[in-house]
């Protein structure tokens, strides 16, 4: 079954036409990167799969469901949770009041006005459980802005894991993080259950590669081409956007 | 600094709570056991100090918990108050038990109603759209003189008819009256601001985008925050007409507004609590400096709100909070 079908989707900035036309698929439980130079389009495209951008042409379809125009919000109680390249956490709660919210924001109880939020016990073991994962149990009531940047990232994965969801789509999950924890992250992401599909955009090879099952070029607002990582590393066309890039000088 | 309540969910052992809960006995001294000796103007500036604490706790919600500058808040207070007076004074309804909840549902309908449009824009532009909508209705207060009383104001409304024989008011029973009221509001509000849509905000006022992508509808949360902050400066409103038994146009505008928000940056912002320190400070001054100049009032008042800003960010709540985790600390009383 197919987990995210992406059909002809456009995006212009103004004259800038940040995504052309981009189609794919991804079926469930697949781990998929999506690489590309700066400015290739890859965190637009996650801001028309989340909801925070409007697409200008093409459909979405999330679990054979269109959520083209769908508010942000309603598409996350469908299953579809992100992350944030820069990092987007609530910096002047705790550590816990962060996982709780998190937690919260796919409960019934999120509309709850009397009873104290602390008492919710079944929420407070799964953010004890959450918490404990990305070893910030300890620092659970500590302000958010006053961790490391590391834990803050940390934390940022954390707050897109809580909702438990179906479709994950990471921006940069690894940048901040050093070589262990980021080596901890792609064990983690591995070790996520078959019914959770990963889409990741990274720079970080090792992440890319150590994790994804396909990989999806993004050149220009232009889907170059899609393939296994073996495919992807053996294609010219790969090799020539970022050997071209990383010497500055056109061709290569 | 922290912000909002703080909901360490470790219990404290039992002898640690009555350390704990000393600046409650103290706020239960000054607010419920003082009160019948002190002079009785004093007594009634301590019922002006609890009308303003809840009228700027209501703008609290807003302000310090979800992120929303109000420069219009003291719509949905004078409309409380023009609502439950014009009720009693031009239509002749006693019963304070009619008048008052009549005049707290038109604040509240009000706050629905004028939402949706501030709600539209952001940032300064909402301090914009909800300042201009106190000025229209401070405007409207004046040419519609024959129910508002217009410029001159609304006069000679009466303390509250309660329907309980043999009764009559004076100064001290008028005050406690209010600050019932205000306690069962204060609860209310502090239950609402620890719950889960209270912590909803707050997460609002931290990162809205990041709200909506763990689920939540943060449009409907604003909306219903705007609503709630609007209801409780209603009620604060309708008991400020007859603690001052004159309306005037201003109590909607600008001036009003800018009162409220004045106390919640000085009390601490985003604290609840330090609304009633901040409304106290304010009226205390009020008081003892009206004895010598009325007209430099305002001058005054903005030199303690540089102060304040300059010398006790976060507001004096949270001073006087770290200075007394310091004191019980060395009495090895509290965590520090």
């Amino acid at each position: 079954m197919e987990a995210l079908k992406v059909e002809g989707l456009s995006k212009n900035f103004g004259a800038l036409l940040a995504l052309h036309n981009i189609r794919f698929t991804i079926e469930v439980g697949e781990r998929v990167a999506v690489i590309g130079p700066n400015g290739a389009g890859k965190t637009t495209l996650f801001n028309l799969l989340s909801g925070h951008l409007s697409a200008k042409t093409g459909r979405i379809y999330f679990l054979g469901r269109d959520i083209t125009t769908m508010a942000t919000h309603r598409r996350v109680h469908l299953g579809l949770g992100r992350s944030f390249q820069v990092t987007n956490i609530f910096l002047n709660l705790t550590v816990l009041d962060n996982i709780l919210l998190a937690l919260q924001g796919t409960q019934a109880s999120r509309f709850q006005m009397f009873r104290p939020i602390m008492t919710y016990e079944h929420l407070s073991l799964k953010a004890e459980n959450l918490l404990g994962l990305i070893d910030l149990w300890e620092k659970r009531d500590d302000i958010v802005k006053e961790i490391g940047y590391g834990e803050q990232r940390k934390l940022e994965i954390a707050l897109s894991l809580a909702s438990e969801p179906k479709l994950l789509l990471l921006d940069e999950p690894s940048s901040g993080l050093t070589a262990t924890e980021s080596a901890g992250l792609i064990d983690m992401l591995r070790n996520l259950g078959k019914d959770t599909t990963v889409l990741v955009v990274a720079h970080d090879m090792d992440l890319v590669f150590g994790l994804a099952e396909r990989i999806i070029v993004l050149h220009y607002g232009e889907l170059i081409t899609e393939g296994t990582p073996e495919e992807i590393q053996a294609d010219p066309r790969v090799k020539e956007i970022y050997m071209g890039i990383e010497q500055g000088s056109g061709n290569a | 600094m922290k912000m909002g309540g703080n909901l360490n969910p470790t219990k404290q052992p039992g002898q640690k709570q009555l350390v704990r809960f000393t600046p409650y006995l103290v706020a239960g001294v000054i607010f419920i056991l003082l009160p019948p000796f002190l002079p009785l103007d004093v007594q009634t500036m301590l019922t002006k100090v609890v009308i303003f604490a809840l009228f700027a706790m209501s703008l609290d919600i807003l302000m310090g918990y979800t992120g929303l500058l109000s420069l219009g808040h003291a719509a949905f207070f004078g409309i409380g108050a023009y609502g439950a007076g014009i009720l009693t004074v031009k239509y002749g309804i006693e019963s304070f038990w009619i008048s008052a909840p009549l005049g707290i549902l038109m604040a509240t309908l009000a706050a629905a109603i004028f939402g949706p449009i501030a709600l539209r824009v952001r940032g300064a532009y909402f301090l914009l759209v909800t300042c201009a909508m106190g000025q229209l209705l401070s405007c409207i207060a004046v040419r519609w003189d024959p129910v508002t009383g217009g410029y001159d104001g609304l006069w000679g409304i009466p303390r509250p008819v309660l329907g309980i024989a043999g009764f009559t008011w004076d100064n001290l029973s008028l005050y406690y009256f209010t600050f019932v009221i205000f306690a069962v509001c204060a609860f209310v509000l502090y239950r609402l601001l620890g719950s889960p849509f209270g912590y909803a905000l707050r997460g609002i006022r931290e990162s809205e985008v990041r709200m909506r992508t763990l689920g939540y509808n943060t449009w409907l949360y604003k909306y219903i925050a705007f609503v709630i902050a609007g209801f409780f400066a209603g009620i604060a409103g309708v008991l400020y007409g007859p603690t001052y038994g004159a309306l005037r146009p201003p109590v909607l505008g600008l001036d009003m507004s800018a009162l409220a928000m004045t106390i919640v940056i000085i009390g601490g912002t985003g604290t609840l609590f330090g609304s009633v320190i901040g409304a106290g400070v304010i009226l205390l001054m009020q008081y003892f400096i009206s004895w010598y100049t009325a007209e430099r009032w305002p001058l005054i008042i903005g030199v303690v709100l540089v102060a304040a800003v300059m010398y006790a960010r976060g507001g004096i709540i949270v001073h006087l909070i770290s200075l007394w985790r310091k004191v019980s600390y060395r009495y090895g009383s509290v965590k520090g």
